[in-house]
């Protein structure tokens, strides 16, 4: 009898250990919000942008620019979000989603930026010389952008012992081309406290 | 009988975690590297990887410094990066492993480097940012370092020197930015920890950090600071950041040598009245010579000396030193543990105490983990050239003012308000194991 329930014991702990060790994938929706080093992450990239945005395209910068230009809507490049806070983000993401929601809101153009350029001048050059008549685009008829779209993004932290408390601020500009007017500016705040274990097994 | 087979398990375990200690599985990489191989010495290392997580971080960054030497910045990094989240997975106290180095030996604890050797760690980094032209990336070292180098000097009070050489670094980082302010505080706490630097590891405060900080401080317009420094290097003329502005730098960091090695030191004493052997196995630094007298750097005919900016040797030992106490007493009451465990065993079975004392004996080890691949020292020289591409040499000179090595970078492209950086590590071919200190 007692061995019988040793062995079930055993299994169970054979089961368990074995658990342990095979890799886990459990699939998450990309809303939702989980922390891990308490690091920037996606929910703060999409955080950010989400905000920035839904702010920079309710701002009276479009409606004053279209009405002087004739119903033109502003062409808008976005230029160089600088990293200057305290871990290596990855701005490519945000950068990203800000182009994607200010090209699908319809109200504004955006055009390639300085590195994407040069990948489609160079096909254009292709075209210039094999493609045929009908299909060709000449060079020189590229549009110029009227706002340039730059920011930062900065960090304030304060540490002591396991415990910190981080403060990011992103910060965007939306500069004019024409006379380096600044039409826009937006800001978000992220704060996080961390507390890092201080025992493990 | 069930008991005995108890005590049996548990001497073998002691016996088999007793394996030749760090120390010495890494002369087969130090042979490679002073041979001037640092690819094969990475081969050696990733072979003799072993042990799993507990000396992961040691790995890790000797891997790193073995990418750099060959110019794998990128790798180097990544492996850096690494290093970073497991040591700060690891720097929570494991009560597991504590109980362990009360028992068996210190080197089953997870090895997460001293102090220095992460504060090095970023600093490393930064300068592979540097060297791959990504000044932002440098940047964002710089700024952990800062964190890092507050949390340790946190509660340490005045004896404790903080990383110099690292708030030269930002300085040097925020500079490049146009970042002035930020270039004057760094320059300044680096000129702080140099004079701390001077009073306990006998490295004095840079010549070029001397320039740098006069020309912040007149561009800020601090004229109190300026005169100080002004009378604390000796420096009378020096060109301003404006009649700079139309020049480039070349940032030159040598590495020279291979840092001092950690080597056991044990005691062997017999308990008489018991029979027991007892032994208690202690780290200690063996120092290397030190070849180098004079590091210079030579750009358009023109000769610059580079300065000392850190004696990493030097620091490992005062390190060693401060934390000798600790490790002593935990060796201490380790002897005291095996000794209580030999001495029960022995009374119930005589050869199973014998084993026990065997084993305890075996298990015995000092941990002699170190950053092994780290230069002994570390120089920097700084000059200002015109826009466009220089000859650039170095020249290592040994104590009695003979050429050791020179290397020549051809074609360094400089432009206008930018730093370019080289980087030079030389290994004595004529290294060997220190003599003891």
């Amino acid at each position: 009898m007692l061995s019988k329930r040793m062995k079930t014991l055993w299994v169970l702990l054979l089961a368990v250990a074995l658990s342990a060790c095979a890799t886990k994938v459990e699939r998450i929706d990309s809303e939702e919000v989980r922390d891990l080093s308490g690091n920037w992450n996606d929910t703060d990239s999409r955080l950010v942008s989400e905000e920035m945005i839904r702010d920079v395209l309710s701002r009276p910068w479009i409606n004053r620019y279209t009405r002087s230009h004739g119903g033109e809507p502003p062409v808008v490049i976005v230029g160089e979000v600088r990293n200057l806070s305290h871990e290596h983000i990855n701005v490519n993401t945000f950068v990203a989603d800000m182009e994607r929601a200010l090209i699908n809101s319809g109200n504004v153009e955006v055009v390639a930026s300085s590195t994407e350029r040069g990948e489609v001048r160079g096909e254009r050059k292709d075209q210039d010389l094999h493609s045929s008549e009908g299909t060709r685009n000449v060079m020189g008829e590229e549009a110029g952008a009227d706002f340039m779209l730059k920011g930062t993004i900065n960090t304030i932290i304060d540490a002591e012992g396991k415990k910190q408390v981080k403060f990011y601020q992103v910060d965007l500009t939306l500069i004019s081309m024409a006379d380096n007017r600044k039409v826009w500016v937006g800001q978000k705040k992220i704060k996080k406290f961390v507390d890092k274990r201080s025992l493990r097994f | 009988m069930k008991r005995a087979r108890g005590w049996l398990c548990l001497g073998a375990a002691l016996l088999l975690s007793g394996c030749a200690g760090y120390s010495q599985r890494f002369d087969a990489i130090e042979a490679q590297l002073v041979a001037g191989n640092p690819s094969t010495a990475l081969q050696v290392l990733e072979k003799n990887r072993g042990n799993g997580q507990r000396d992961e971080v040691l790995y890790l960054l000797n891997r790193a410094m073995l990418l750099r030497m060959q110019g794998e910045y990128r790798q180097s990094n990544e492996t850096l990066e690494q290093a970073k989240r497991l040591i700060d997975e690891l720097d929570a106290i494991s009560v597991r492993e504590q109980a362990i180095a009360l028992t068996v030996n210190d080197t089953l604890q997870s090895y997460i480097g001293s102090d220095f050797e992460r504060a090095l760690l970023h600093v490393y980094a930064a300068l592979n940012y540097l060297q791959m032209d990504m000044p932002d990336e440098a940047r964002v070292e710089v700024l952990q370092l800062d964190v890092l180098l507050s949390l340790q000097a946190d509660g340490q009070g005045d004896t404790q020197t903080e990383d110099a050489f690292a708030r030269y670094l930002s300085g040097l980082v925020f500079e490049q930015q146009g970042e002035w302010s930020d270039a004057m505080i760094a320059y300044r706490r680096a000129y702080q920890d140099y004079q701390k630097y001077r009073k306990h590891l006998g490295v004095k405060p840079p010549h070029s950090l001397g320039l740098a900080l006069l020309r912040m401080a007149g561009h800020l317009g601090l004229k109190e600071e300026l005169r100080e420094y002004r009378k604390a290097f000796a420096i009378e003329q020096w060109p301003s950041l404006a009649a700079l502005q139309e020049k480039g730098e070349v940032v030159l960091v040598i590495g020279t040598g291979l840092a001092s090695r950690k080597r056991e030191e044990a005691m062997s004493i017999l308990a008489p009245e018991a029979g027991v052997m007892v032994r208690v196995a202690l780290p200690r630094y063996e120092t290397r010579a030190q070849p180098v007298g004079e590091v210079r750097l030579l750009a358009d005919d023109e000769m610059v000396a580079a300065d000392l900016v850190e004696d990493i040797d030097v620091i490992a030992v005062k390190t060693l030193q401060a934390q000798m106490p600790v490790i002593t007493a935990r060796a201490l009451a380790r002897a005291v543990v095996k000794y209580r465990a030999v001495r029960e065993a022995g009374e119930r079975d005589q050869g199973l105490g014998l084993l026990l004392n065997v084993a305890g004996m075996l298990s015995e080890q000092a941990d002699t983990r170190s950053w092994s691949t780290l230069p002994q020292r570390i120089y920097l020289a700084r000059r200002f050239l015109p826009p466009g591409r220089h000859e650039v040499s170095v020249q290592l000179l040994g104590h009695g003012g003979q050429v050791l090595a020179q290397k020549q970078f051809t074609g360094v492209a400089i432009e206008a308000g930018k730093k370019v950086y080289l980087t030079w590590r030389w290994i004595s071919p004529h290294t060997r194991g220190g003599k003891g200190s």
